[in-house]
């Protein structure tokens, strides 16, 4: 039997598919099955096909209510970020991305420089500024952090695109007596709607899994964000059941899940124009 | 060179689950060796399907490819030796140099036969200065010619242009055409071009193959194509403008337009044979027309007149038939009544469905 | 008629000064007071003590600590193990995929270790990581392949390198993304040519694909790398800088110095001392932005 080389490759790619759906698969629906099995049976590898199934893990006494009180913080701080980075992005992209004086080159190159920095070496600088303000311990201290560290980006997306959006447009809604607020309204935003999703998807994204400053910056238990209050169930010491950590994961990972697979196509067409203009 | 020959060849394309589209039906062409020839048409008409399969980018769903006496269809496109010129100059990340060299290193050319085949074809073409240059410094004239070096080093056994011209300027489309008929001229090889310009495929090629919904209309050289269009389509195809196709019935001996009849005593025992009603073609550079009257001629009005350069386009109307006159300068103006001819060796009859018969 | 088009003009003008000056308003402020002032005070922190307000005492602390310059090291480690990793699996998941069918969909589902939280999908790990009743030595021991158990988190020869793992493995679906973005903005007539003249596929794909879309790769790979640098979740939650302190990094031993050591001077400072590192890469980001 001749095999030619277009069937080897053929091949080749199917199973390269599947052991590498097994790496990136299999822990998932492992973890995430774990918390409908009997905590005896999480470890068990004899148990590793369960012949029995549970929901008690997502009830009490395994799963607290200050577990759904996390989720929500961490909806609250997205959600406030998520909605002032678009607020303050659009106009401000839009903005730049028309002047025409001075060079907006630099300007752009600032934007830059600003989303690279990454976030984690300014936590003492960051962190004892809100001190002084006194919004240690808040929900606006953690917003305020997710703004700061987003916002360039989304800024920089939103300056880009407006290369493509004609500014005849515009100067023809100005002569006809619009004011800017209203082009911004009635123009901008609608036209932008695709950036402003991979916006929307990018900031909620980054904050929903954000760690170092939330933990830093919160100290009551009540206002923790879920990531954090995940850990302080000491999962590793033989003190917290296992399945109640994937209950409350699962729980946790909805929210991101939808928002991210309904939203997914604007990302990578979003990835996809990026990927075009610098190839 | 070789002489290319298609046998029967038809070609179905799956693109969806129960999508099927069928590109080309039914093709038998031959390409005669070093000989230029065009395939002509309207898009989706089949014609870079076909320019697809010679090239063996894609096998023919079935049907035989032949170069000379062999057939090509198992072949790879590299095995077959063809090159291909794309709508835009496809060049790799890789200086000039590397580019031309790039098919015969492919095929583990020796690199001292490398160096002097890559040598001889950048004189030839013209591009011995930029060996060491990147191609995206260069102009679109330019990267043509590497591309047209990169494809003549390998000695091609048939070049192949997919719409080269497509995304040029008029001017830059005017600097490629006059190369590659000096290309032609130069390299004895059979070269087919795909395009959907006539006016390209009338200047470039020694023989035409228009095609339209899959299928060669007529297959002939240019002044015959022009001159003998087989049907309708061929007819309005080529030619600025297309030829005029003037529907009318046969009565007595004469084919009656309404406001003007057209004498066909000679022939009318043949016509009948094919019905009632007929189109006639000519060519509006063929229409004579005089603002006096004269024998032999009907009276029509001059609609829109349109100043060319060198000549003047006038769309005429007599009655409720409408055609076309292409003149030298006249001074016929929009609203002139005008007197109208058409010479009989000029004329074609076509049947209702557009196939020619005189 | 002049004046009436002058008022106009300068009504206009007043009127954009006026927008664009708010619209760009609070991005500035957000500019200043949350990224600008932090800096400045992260850089009076670093350059005091506890004690002494203007002093090199924390910076000359940090760079004698072995603990710190063991952290930069390890940062850099991670930095360049972690995009090798998500560029290499990234790169044949990418490859392989667009060969399937229904890859559009596999595509979807390949992307759920990035889709999901960062700190469930590191808890993940800590699950099969575990000596005791971990898969993976449950498997290891089983099939034969070790006879010891492999202490991944515990052991500080190679708890680092299964740090760096766990974290590569929920990346790699946005690199295969990344790579399978920029594979779709090459033209089909660069593979057609190619055919033609005869190249390999392997060919075809280094000497053709490849280059077409270096800038795009490298200016991603550069931002992985940056972006990285500031890495902490993955050390905080599965091994805490431990055992025996082999697995701090930047990140991390700022956090320590600052929450648990008490000290926000040697914190600042630690940071401070990394920045020519961020610098470096960001020229090579910027130099790469610039070509062509």
């Amino acid at each position: 039997m001749e095999i030619r080389p277009e069937d080897l490759a053929k091949i080749l790619a199917y199973v390269t598919v599947i052991i590498i759906g097994i790496i990136y698969l299999f822990p998932i629906f492992w973890a995430f099955l774990s918390a409908f099995k009997y905590e005896a049976d999480i470890f068990n590898p004899a148990a590793l096909i369960p012949t029995r199934l549970t929901l008690q893990n997502f009830f009490e006494p395994y799963f607290k209510p200050i577990f759904l009180q996390w989720i929500g913080n961490s909806f609250i701080v997205s959600a406030g970020a998520t909605i002032i980075v678009i607020l303050i992005s659009v106009p401000a992209g839009h903005v730049l991305a028309r002047a025409r004086s001075k060079s907006y080159r630099l300007l752009s190159h600032i934007l830059i420089f600003a989303y690279l920095f990454p976030s984690t070496f300014l936590i003492v600088g960051f962190t004892r500024l809100l001190g002084t303000l006194g919004l240690l311990n808040s929900y606006l201290g953690v917003i305020l952090a997710y703004v700061a560290f987003n916002a360039p980006y989304v800024i920089y997306l939103v300056y880009s695109y407006m290369f493509a959006i004609p500014v005849e447009l515009e100067e023809a809604l100005l002569v006809d007596g619009y004011t800017k607020f209203d082009i911004l309204k009635k123009l901008v935003f609608p036209l932008s709607f695709p950036v402003i999703v991979t916006g929307v998807l990018w900031t909620f994204m980054q904050s929903w899994n954000e760690v170092l400053y939330a933990l830093v910056i919160l100290n009551s238990p009540e206002l923790m964000t879920a990531p954090i209050g995940m850990a302080t169930l000491q999962p590793g010491e033989s003190i917290t059941p296992w399945g109640t950590l994937w209950a409350f994961s699962l729980v946790y990972s909805i929210p991101p899940l939808i928002v991210f697979y309904l939203l997914q196509q604007y990302y990578i067409t979003g990835l996809m124009r990026g990927a075009i203009k610098a190839a | 060179m070789v002489e290319v020959r298609l046998e029967n060849i038809t070609h179905i394309y799956v693109t969806g689950r129960k999508t099927q589209t069928l590109a080309v039906k039914d093709i038998n062409l031959t390409f005669p060796h070093a000989s230029f020839c065009a395939l002509l048409g309207p898009s989706g008409c089949g014609k870079t399907t076909l320019m697809r399969i010679i090239a063996g980018l894609n096998i023919q769903t079935s049907g035989h490819v032949y170069f000379d006496q062999r057939e090509v269809t198992p072949l790879t496109p590299r095995e077959r030796n063809v090159a291909m010129v794309f709508q835009f100059p496809v060049l790799y990340e890789m200086n000039v140099y590397e580019n031309i060299a790039f098919p015969l290193r492919s095929v583990k050319v020796p690199e001292s036969e490398v160096k002097r085949k890559v040598k001889e074809v950048a004189e030839l073409v013209g591009v011995t200065h930029i060996l060491n240059v990147h191609p995206s410094t260069l102009d679109m004239g330019s990267k043509q010619k590497v591309v047209l070096a990169r494809a003549l080093v390998r000695e091609p056994n048939v070049f192949l242009f997919d719409e080269p011209l497509t995304n040029l300027d008029p001017l830059g489309r005017l600097e490629m055409r006059s190369k590659i008929k000096e290309l032609q001229r130069n390299i004895k090889t059979t070269m087919i071009y795909v395009t959907h310009d006539q006016a390209e495929a009338l200047t470039l090629a020694d023989k035409i193959a228009v095609m339209d919904f899959g299928v060669v209309v007529q297959y002939d050289e240019p002044t015959k194509l022009y001159e003998h269009p087989k049907n309708e389509f061929v007819g309005f195809f080529l030619g600025n403008p297309g030829m005029n196709f003037i529907q009318g019935t046969l009565e007595d001996n004469a084919i009656n337009f309404g406001e003007f009849k057209y004498d066909v005593s000679d022939v009318v025992e043949k016509l009948k044979e094919y019905g009632t009603e007929f189109k006639i073609g000519i060519r509006a550079e063929y229409v004579k027309v005089s603002k006096k009257p004269f024998k032999g001629a009907f009276k029509a009005k001059c609609i829109v007149s349109e100043h060319l350069g060198t000549s003047t386009l006038l769309d005429l109307k007599a009655g409720d038939k409408e055609f076309k006159a292409k003149l030298r300068i006249t001074d016929v103006k929009e609203g002139d009544e005008v007197y109208v001819q058409f010479p009989k060796e000029k004329v074609h009859i076509f049947n209702k469905a557009g196939e020619l018969i005189i | 008629m002049g004046s009436e088009k002058t008022s106009v003009v300068k009504g206009k003008l007043s009127n954009l000064l006026s927008y664009d000056f708010f619209a760009v308003l609070p991005t500035t402020l957000v500019f200043v007071v949350l990224l600008i002032v932090p800096l400045i005070t992260e850089f009076a922190y670093a350059f005091s003590t506890l004690t002494e307000p203007f002093s090199l005492g924390s910076i000359i602390f940090v760079l004698n600590d072995p603990l710190y310059l063991w952290s930069f090291i390890r940062t850099v480690i991670y930095i360049i193990i972690d995009i090798s990793i998500k560029f290499l699996v990234g790169l044949i998941a990418a490859v392989a995929l667009r060969q399937v069918k229904g890859y559009k969909i596999l595509w979807g589902i390949f992307l759920l270790p990035y889709a999901m939280p960062l700190v469930p999908a590191l808890y993940v790990w800590y699950c099969l990581y575990h000596p005791a009743w971990g898969l993976i030595n449950y498997v290891a021991r089983t099939t034969g392949l070790t006879s010891t158990i492999i202490n991944f988190l515990g052991d500080p020869s190679i708890a680092l390198y299964s740090l760096i793992w766990a974290h590569a493995w929920r990346f790699t679906p946005l690199w295969m993304t990344i790579l399978l973005a920029g594979l779709h903005g090459i033209p089909e007539e660069y593979y057609e040519s190619a055919k033609i003249d005869g190249a390999t596929p392997t060919r075809t794909f280094f000497r053709i694909t490849l280059p077409l879309i270096k800038r795009y790769l490298l200016l991603n790979a550069t931002l992985s790398l940056i972006w990285t640098s500031g890495e902490f979740v993955s050390i905080w939650v599965l091994t805490k800088g431990g055992p025996a302190n082999s697995t701090h990094v930047l990140g991390s031993y700022a956090y320590w110095y600052m929450m648990a050591g008490g000290n926000f001077h040697v914190a600042a400072a630690a940071l401070v001392c990394a920045f020519p590192l961020l610098l470096v890469l960001m020229a090579i980001f910027f130099r790469i932005l610039g070509w062509r």
